[in-house]
């Protein structure tokens, strides 16, 4: 072939500019970490990508919902630990209430000790997380145990205290196919109880005998079966909850590795191919160098 | 005795035209449409020597000045100079497409959805937290702003496109005019035997240049006359042209037609830099703005549907998210924006992150007289699918009694009740019941399924059906890399075989030069020596 100044000139120019064009990708590649930064790059890495950044969120936002749903459970779990002691109290002042032998003094005693531990569960019932209270169903800003105001007039027929909650459920969602309800109401949960300890302690304030005070023993004892069931339930659902966060844990886990297998350059390579291409540049480069210089025109004088 | 000095000028004038025509090309070496020239140099009419038979020589002269070319191969270069313009174009329109759908990355449309999808779990689990409400309607705002960006710029890029279109039909059209000058002035010195070189050369560097605007087709006829037609139509006639016109309608897709004595004839050209920028506006952007238009319209259409099933903190149902886009899908990515009693102040209590029914993909229940409604009572609503694809339905109240019960109802039957309805879904089984407290989170999971759970379009989720945008924007962008790569190689290719044909080699020139001038000197020579011949004759004369 002819080869004419100006076509090695051209060619000459074509390489430098393919070569720089290598150097700048993988340039591109160092700095970035990734193989691609636009769609054309790799249509179905960049999808693929896209696709798994799509599921780490989504696992993320699910990791911090379970948190919340945790900390909503953890709480009413508390709260139950604390209901079995104020009824464990309640159950020994009832078998020692059931000893006719004690006196006048000693029952107001007990009937003010078991005033105080019927307030402690109403004041449990009404337990708050943030500002939403744990008891009430959905109607979280209400507050789930007051005071009949009735009571007073009709204390025989009328409950000491209202639930003033709905009885709905509270859902989260936890991963793309579980729905768990988290709280339990005061109705089912408290009210008895409370009941029970209020009926106990006027009896005592009233001075009935050991054997109506020995009646309450078995409702007791009941209310406290029912709370333990209650909190089984509740850690038998954060025992669930840690389980799909670990799930969650490990998938986040292996997809991110999949996405950085999928996604990110493998460094070795690209520093070696980075190196070649640098020595590929140069050696262009002072080979351009010494192709434009010599012409015939040197060596005319 | 004078035909030595004949001789030796006849050299000396030959040599001297065949230097300056290597001057010529020497100076015209790093012209890139400059073919380069070289003097035919021949042998006078030889003369019969009086009284024998034999002819003697008279010397040389310039028969012609040569271009040096191979038209085929110049022709080659034309034809993928068009192909080459086309997928310059394409290529063009494709990165700058990409740019503007910026994927992957934390701003585009995709992180939008997600950060959404995030705040709506995050009202599931704190429906009358403020704070959350709040960020469910920014991250809906940044969503439909997500949208109407990408719209908005692919639109800029459409009218950009437009005016381009303009500006390249008044090229070739500046083109058409100097081609039909030029064919004046060269028939004009052909009809006078002259050699136009440099102006058939000038005019072939316009025809190239036209080559790579817009597919045309030419010939020279017989008097030099270069005459072109584009899509069958004639664009250059000899010394005439038709000038080549937009007919705009509007849209920002205008045509272009050539304008033959007054009448306007649509043209479509088939290749070249004109067909590419027209094949993206009309073709490119159209098919993927159409996509995100049926993105955005069925996820407005769903969301709303499910946001409006559900009651916000004032137990209010009914209520849109977005805006309404009514029936034409056309610009829906453009449309979309939160609905304007959300985006007021306030508005983040009419987020209807409430539902009366624990799964609103099951059933959901609307209050028909909420002065009557028994709050307390629940239902169990269990929906099954038969054997042809419709629901079986049974309802039940807290109490245990039977409601209701109905077989082979279509999706979407709504049941007529005492203070209230029902609307089946779907299968499954749950619960219904009318209190509007604040603490129900029910809707706002099922609002973030319509991101990433639900058969939204085409079968899949709005999430696939945007990353099959994103993947589609990939293919052709890649391709049309390819394909611009390819065809730049190939027109490089062809042009260094033309180069290495009509190119000038600065070596052969200085060679040719050398070549000249010894000739030059010895011609000069023989004219000495006939000189002194001369000289010798004319002294012994004396």
């Amino acid at each position: 072939m002819r080869i004419t100044d100006s076509m090695m000139v051209g060619n000459m120019l074509e390489n430098l500019t393919n070569n720089k064009e290598r150097l700048n990708t993988l340039n591109q590649q160092l700095s970035s970490g990734k193989l691609f930064s636009k769609p054309s790059d790799d249509p179905i890495k960049v999808t693929t990508s896209m696709s798994f950044s799509n599921q780490i969120n989504n696992y993320e936002q699910y990791q911090k919902d379970i948190n919340n749903a945790k900390s909503w459970l953890e709480t009413t779990e508390n709260t139950l630990g604390d209901t079995t002691e104020v009824l464990q109290r309640a159950n020994e002042l009832a078998l020692y209430g059931a000893n006719d032998s004690l006196n006048k003094e000693d029952r107001a005693n007990m009937a003010e000790e078991v005033k105080q531990l019927r307030d402690e569960l109403i004041s449990i019932s009404n337990s708050k997380l943030g500002s939403d209270y744990l008891f009430s169903g959905q109607a979280t800003s209400e507050k789930p145990i007051s005071l009949n105001p009735d009571y007073d007039t009709d204390p025989v027929n009328e409950d000491y205290v209202n639930y003033k909650g709905d009885k709905n459920k509270i859902k989260r969602k936890i991963s793309d196919d579980n729905k768990l309800t988290v709280n339990l109401n005061a109705e089912d949960v408290f009210k008895e109880n409370i009941e029970t300890l209020n009926k106990m302690y006027e009896d005592l304030k009233n001075g009935e005998d050991g054997e109506k005070i020995a009646s309450y023993v078995k409702n007791i004892q009941d209310g406290m079966d029912k709370s333990f069931g209650y909190r089984a339930e509740i850690g038998a659902k954060i025992n669930r909850m840690d389980l799909i966060e670990n799930r969650i844990d490990d998938d986040i886990f292996n997809i991110k590795k999949l996405n950085s297998k999928n996604e990110d350059v493998d460094l070795a390579k690209v520093v070696t191919d980075l190196k070649m291409s640098e020595n590929v540049y140069r050696a262009s480069l002072s080979s351009a160098g010494r192709i434009i210089q010599p012409s015939l025109v040197d060596f005319i004088k | 005795m004078f035909d030595g000095i004949h001789i030796g000028l006849s050299s000396l004038q030959t040599q001297k035209k065949s230097i300056e025509t290597t001057g010529h090309n020497i100076a015209n070496a790093n012209n890139e449409n400059y073919t380069r020239q070289r003097t035919i140099q021949t042998a006078k009419q030889p003369n019969l020597v009086p009284g024998s038979d034999f002819m003697m020589g008279s010397g040389v002269k310039v028969e012609d000045i040569q271009r040096i070319r191979d038209s085929f191969i110049n022709q080659q270069v034309r034809e993928e100079s068009q192909e080459s313009g086309y997928w310059n174009q394409i290529q063009q329109g494709m990165e700058r497409i990409e740019y503007i759908f910026n994927e992957p990355s934390d701003s585009g449309l995709q992180s939008a959805f997600e950060s959404f999808w995030n705040s709506l779990q995050d009202l599931n689990s704190n429906p009358n937290d403020t704070a959350t409400r709040a960020a469910v309607k920014n991250q809906g705002m940044v969503l439909a702003k997500s949208f109407r960006n990408i719209n908005e710029q692919m639109m800029d890029y459409k009218r950009a496109l437009n005016n381009d279109v303009e500006k390249t039909v008044s090229e070739i059209n500046s083109i058409t005019d100097r081609i039909s000058r030029y064919n004046k002035q060269i028939t004009t010195a052909l009809a006078s035997n002259n050699t136009p070189n440099d102006l058939l050369d000038k005019r072939e560097a316009l025809y190239n240049e036209l080559n790579e605007l817009i597919s045309v087709k030419g010939s020279v006829d017989k008097v030099g006359n270069l005459n072109i037609t584009v899509d069958g139509k004639k664009l250059v006639s000899k010394f005439d042209t038709n000038e080549l016109k937009i007919s705009a309608n509007g849209t920002y897709e205008d045509n272009i037609a050539i304008d033959i004595n007054g009448t306007e004839i649509g043209v479509e050209p088939d290749s070249g830099e004109i067909k590419g920028i027209m094949d993206v506006r009309d073709n490119e952007i159209p098919s993927y703005l159409e996509t995100l238009d049926n993105i955005a319209y069925e996820f407005t259409n769903k969301f709303n549907e499910k946001h409006s099933s559900g009651f916000d903190l004032d137990g209010d149902t009914g209520q849109n998210f977005f805006t309404d886009l009514g029936g034409t899908i056309e610009g829906a990515s453009r449309r979309i924006e939160i609905h304007s009693d959300i985006e007021a102040d306030g508005g983040i209590s009419n987020i209807a992150a409430g539902n009366f029914s624990e799964d609103p993909s099951v059933v959901t229940g609307e209050i028909t007289d909420n002065a009557n409604i028994n709050k307390d009572r629940y239902y169990n609503v269990k929906v099954t699918e038969n054997a042809s694809g419709n629901f079986d339905y049974t309802i039940t109240d807290s109490e245990g009694t039977s409601v209701a019960n109905g077989n082979n109802v279509t999706e979407g039957t709504e049941l007529n009740f005492t203070n209230f309805d029902l609307t089946l879904n779907g299968t499954g089984e749950t619960t219904v019941n009318f209190n509007k407290n604040e603490g129900n989170g029910n809707n706002a999971s099922s609002l973030a399924e319509v991101i990433n759970q639900d058969e939204v379009l085409n079968d899949a989720t709005v999430q696939d059906n945007y990353q099959a945008l994103i993947s589609t924007i990939g293919v052709n962008a890649q391709r049309a890399d390819q394909m611009k790569e390819s065809q730049g190689d190939l027109v490089r290719q062809l042009g260094n075989i033309k180069e290495s044909i009509s190119g000038v080699s600065l070596d052969e020139e200085m060679a040719n030069m050398i070549k000249y001038q010894q000739a030059y000197n010895a011609a000069a020579k023989l004219i000495t020596k006939s000189d002194e011949m001369l000289e010798t004759l004319i002294g012994m004369v004396r």
